[in-house]
């Protein structure tokens, strides 16, 4: 599968330019894309499988603004590249990123430990439990657009 | 000082003493039969005491000294009155005579009352009989804690499996199922509020396809556990060979069409004791990933070795193929759901099975992988 963009055109006013995606299950980007085409989140999304593919994107889009997303959500149970493991990767790559980025990580895992690891990382700005709902996405995009530089 | 000098040297009485010595001697011996005994005694109280100091010497740890200072004193008195008996004839000192034979009798009771001291202490303590009976009793106790020791050592590494396979239970109860239930409440949402018929179907799929995979989940847990639970495990000796050869058959078409190359050396440890469907199960499924995970490079080469390592049956699977970033992944290489390449068969659901079943019936599971070199997985019966 590759790189999924949408591009939601006919979304007029989105509070965020784009929003990426870093999750392996289909079927949560496929309700995360409609949720956010519903609130008119965002104009762009970006979807990725795990983390390798989306460092690698970034990588290449290092220099262009326009085309890395406002907020990212990020699954930790991934293959190839779990969510701990991109972090760690994105967090020395953040510096050089031309663009202010919200990292939300976002998972349907309820175990302390991943809560409790969470904390340790000041890159990302919440840990979310799925299933994130219409009212959440609007929330979740707002406070990243509301978020001092 | 003079006065007592004279007093205890007073001669008084010395022309008794040619008539004493004339009385002790048996007519024709010349009358020297007390003199000579005299002399012998006092020169065997000699000897006894010089034994005992000897003995005190190289003996300096033991018990009864001090019993063996009393009577050394003690027969050096009694030596000392036979020595000044025999003098006496020269020399009738009796009243020196008398006090020598006074510290002697005193001497003699303390050694009487030291005795009947020790003799109690003797009694109460054990005899050696009773000691190597007690030493047998303690050995025997000794050896009992030595047993449930191992037993208990035995006991707590199966509860830390357990408990580890307890953790990861919940860990992929907490993941894995609860990632389809989130999906679902998600996909109700939408269903809900969506109008269009067109796009109420699309979503509709996407429900049929999440409550498939919910289903397979709960299958694969539910085959987990029955590992897991499984402890009166049937054994049988099972032969390497056959299994290897049974698994290859399975996957002969892959191999043929792969060109891969599998070697298997049984010699050291052609069979075991274990369950059948565990052991298949488990070397199909090691054989499948080295296949699966062969790099395109090259053309794969598969090679099984049994082993005795520390009295232990070991095989020992190894792979030329993509081999594993161990530093990023090597922790979660067994986990459930945990696929480490982009391969459409990946399930990430072969190693961790085959980690149940071996540590189930008391095994280990470990490898060692290099990027682009290979993977060598070893398993300790």
């Amino acid at each position: 599968m590759e790189t999924v963009m949408i591009n939601n055109t006919e979304i007029q006013t989105a509070v965020v330019d784009s929003v990426c995606v870093i999750d392996d299950d289909d079927i949560y980007q496929f309700t995360i894309s409609r949720l956010i085409k519903i609130t008119q989140a965002a104009h762009k999304l970006l979807c990725f499988r795990n983390g390798r593919e989306a460092i690698n994107y970034f990588i290449e889009q290092i220099n262009n603004p326009d085309k890395l997303p406002d907020v990212i959500f990020l699954d930790i149970n991934m293959p190839i590249m779990d969510g701990w493991d991109f972090l760690q990767e994105y967090i020395p790559l953040k510096q050089k990123l031309s663009k202010k980025i919200t990292l939300y990580m976002t998972s349907s895992s309820v175990d302390e430990k991943d809560i409790e690891r969470v904390k340790n990382y000041s890159e990302v700005t919440d840990y979310v439990l799925k299933p994130i709902t219409k009212e959440k996405v609007t929330e979740l995009i707002a406070k990243a657009n509301s978020l001092p530089l | 000082m003079q006065n007592f000098t004279n007093l205890l040297f007073s001669q008084d009485g010395k022309e008794k003493i040619a008539d004493r010595i004339g009385y002790a001697g048996f007519p024709g011996t010349g009358g020297n039969m007390e003199l000579t005994s005299d002399l012998l005694v006092s020169a065997a109280y000699l000897a006894i005491p010089a034994i005992f100091l000897f003995f005190i010497d190289r003996k300096k740890q033991n018990t009864f000294q001090h019993i063996f200072w009393v009577f050394t004193i003690f027969i050096l008195g009694c030596g000392f009155t036979h020595f000044t008996e025999t003098v006496m004839q020269w020399w009738p000192e009796f009243r020196f005579n008398a006090i020598t034979k006074f510290i002697t009798a005193a001497t003699s009771w303390f050694a009487v009352l030291s005795l009947i001291y020790l003799l109690r202490k003797y009694l109460a303590q054990k005899t050696p009989e009773e000691y190597i009976k007690e030493i047998n009793e303690r050995d025997k106790a000794q050896e009992q804690l030595d047993k449930k020791n191992a037993e208990l050592l035995a006991l707590t590494k199966k509860l830390r499996v357990q408990n580890k396979q307890l953790e990861d239970f919940a860990h992929i109860t907490s993941h894995n199922l609860r990632s389809h239930n989130t999906n679902l409440l998600s996909l109700l949402n939408l269903y809900a509020a969506e109008k269009k018929k067109e796009e109420k179907e699309i979503i509709f799929s996407k429900f049929v396809t999440t409550v498939d995979r919910l289903g397979e989940t709960l299958e694969q847990l539910v085959e987990s556990t029955k590992i897991r639970a499984d402890a009166g495990i049937e054994k049988e000796e099972i032969n390497f060979q056959e299994i290897f050869n049974k698994a290859k058959e399975t996957l002969e078409g892959q191999i043929i069409e792969m060109g891969a190359e599998i070697k298997a050396d049984f010699e050291k440890a052609s069979s075991i004791q274990y369950n059948k469907i565990y052991l298949e199960s488990i070397v199909l499924n090691l054989l499948s990933n080295a296949l699966k995970y062969s790099s395109p490079k090259r053309k794969p080469k598969v090679t099984l070795e049994t082993k005795i390592e520390d009295g232990r049956t070991m095989l020992v699977v190894k792979d030329n193929g993509l081999g594993i970033d161990m530093e990023m992944h090597g922790h979660k290489v067994f986990g459930l759901h945990k696929t480490f390449h982009e391969h459409k068969a990946a399930k990430g659901l072969g190693l961790f099975m085959t980690k149940a079943q071996i540590e189930a019936l008391g095994g280990e599971i470990s490898l060692q992988s290099e990027v682009d070199k290979g993977t060598e997985f070893r398993i300790l019966f």
